[in-house]
């Protein structure tokens, strides 16, 4: 890769990037926002976090995966589990991918 | 003060830092295979730090793409990111305008969930717990690439170890949360359906954004009605009191 297309990759992308993430800052910071727009916004985490975890859940290449054999998914409910009960990102992602990694290794569901 | 919001950030930060460095190392490999240099890879990573944004630059330029349609999808997918920063804009509304613009470079899914769900807890909303959650997260994911990109291949199965787990393992964490009534459950259902819906249908770059409007929508009209039959409820017994006369 050229000095130049890799430094044109990287404008166009940061381009891509800084638009989404700071434009709407920049532009409702100095504004009141209507109450149901607040609302609104209010479900936006959940709303996001659940959009984008279900497709690595219950798809696989693009498919909707529905089977013992899909890994992802009979690890999700161990994992959800101990999202509630300990609340911690750290327990969640460790338990996680411990049971990913030996359900592999003992060729379990596999 | 500024401690407590330190170790905030850094508690915060570490396990996403933990979860980016696997990614980062995916990413880095694809990178070098896909034609990137490792030089160009870690500069990504710096400046960029958009995981889906450069997983996909990523595939399209192995599959040789150009550059300006890398662009286009890359700002396709990361459009969901302008709700993220105008859900923002309330919690931050005390932060000196050029910090919130410093600080929304860094607001990929992990560390905004993580700073939200921080608010839903009642803590206090400093620079110092914002800005040390986002440099902790943000080293894991360069560090990562780097040795992804440096590696030249040794480790080219990382699913051996479950890493490819982390994404999924961090998002189930950061949602489950935030699921503190039934109108976010009904919010979180909706945006699985929706966006598997919507992959299903074969928009995958539209997908995300789709899903997430519709069910953000959704939740704003049950939380409405919800309301309004709050207030009948309450304007009931202030009628048998007399105050119809108002009406």
């Amino acid at each position: 890769m050229s000095f130049f297309e890799g430094f044109f990759l990287l404008g166009v992308m940061m381009i891509g990037v800084l638009i989404p993430r700071l434009l709407p800052m920049g532009l409702l910071a100095k504004r009141t926002i209507g109450k149901n727009f607040q609302i609104w916004l209010s479900f936006i985490p959940v709303a996001i976090l659940s959009a984008l975890l279900a497709p690595e859940i219950f798809m696989k290449n693009g498919e909707l995966f529905l089977a013992q054999q899909n890994l992802f998914l009979m690890a999700f409910v161990p994992v959800l589990i101990v999202a509630y009960f300990t609340k911690s990102l750290f327990a969640t992602l460790l338990v996680g991918m411990v049971i990913v990694a030996a359900m592999r290794y003992f060729h379990i569901f596999v | 003060m500024k401690n407590a919001s330190f170790y905030a950030g850094l508690k915060l930060g570490l396990p996403i830092m933990i979860g980016y460095i696997p990614l980062g190392f995916a990413f880095g490999v694809l990178a070098v295979k896909s034609g990137i240099s490792a030089f160009w890879a870690t500069m990504l990573s710096l400046f960029v730090f958009a995981g889906a944004g450069q997983f996909i630059a990523a595939g399209m330029l192995g599959a040789g793409a150009s550059i300006l349609s890398i662009g286009a999808a890359n700002f396709l997918v990361n459009l969901r990111h302008v709700l993220m920063s105008a859900a923002l804009v309330t919690p931050w509304k005390h932060i000196p305008f050029s910090w919130k613009m410093f600080l929304s470079f860094f607001q990929t899914d992990e560390i905004f969930a993580a700073n939200i769900s921080h608010y839903k807890s009642g803590s206090d909303v400093t620079v110092c717990q914002i800005l040390t959650l986002a440099l902790v997260a943000h080293s894991g994911w360069i560090i990562g690439t780097f040795l992804g990109a440096v590696s030249g291949g040794l480790i080219t199965n990382v699913e051996v170890w479950g890493l490819d787990f982390a994404l999924p393992a961090m998002f189930t964490a950061l949602l489950v949360p935030l699921l503190i009534d039934k109108i976010q459950i009904l919010v979180c259902l909706a945006g699985a359906v929706f966006s598997l819906c919507f992959m299903q249908m074969g928009f995958e770059r539209w997908s995300i954004i789709l899903a997430t409007l519709i069910s953000a929508t959704v939740g704003l009209y049950v939380s409405l009605y919800h309301e309004k039959k709050g207030q009948q409820k309450k304007i009931l017994p202030e009628n048998k009191r007399g105050d119809h006369e108002f009406f």
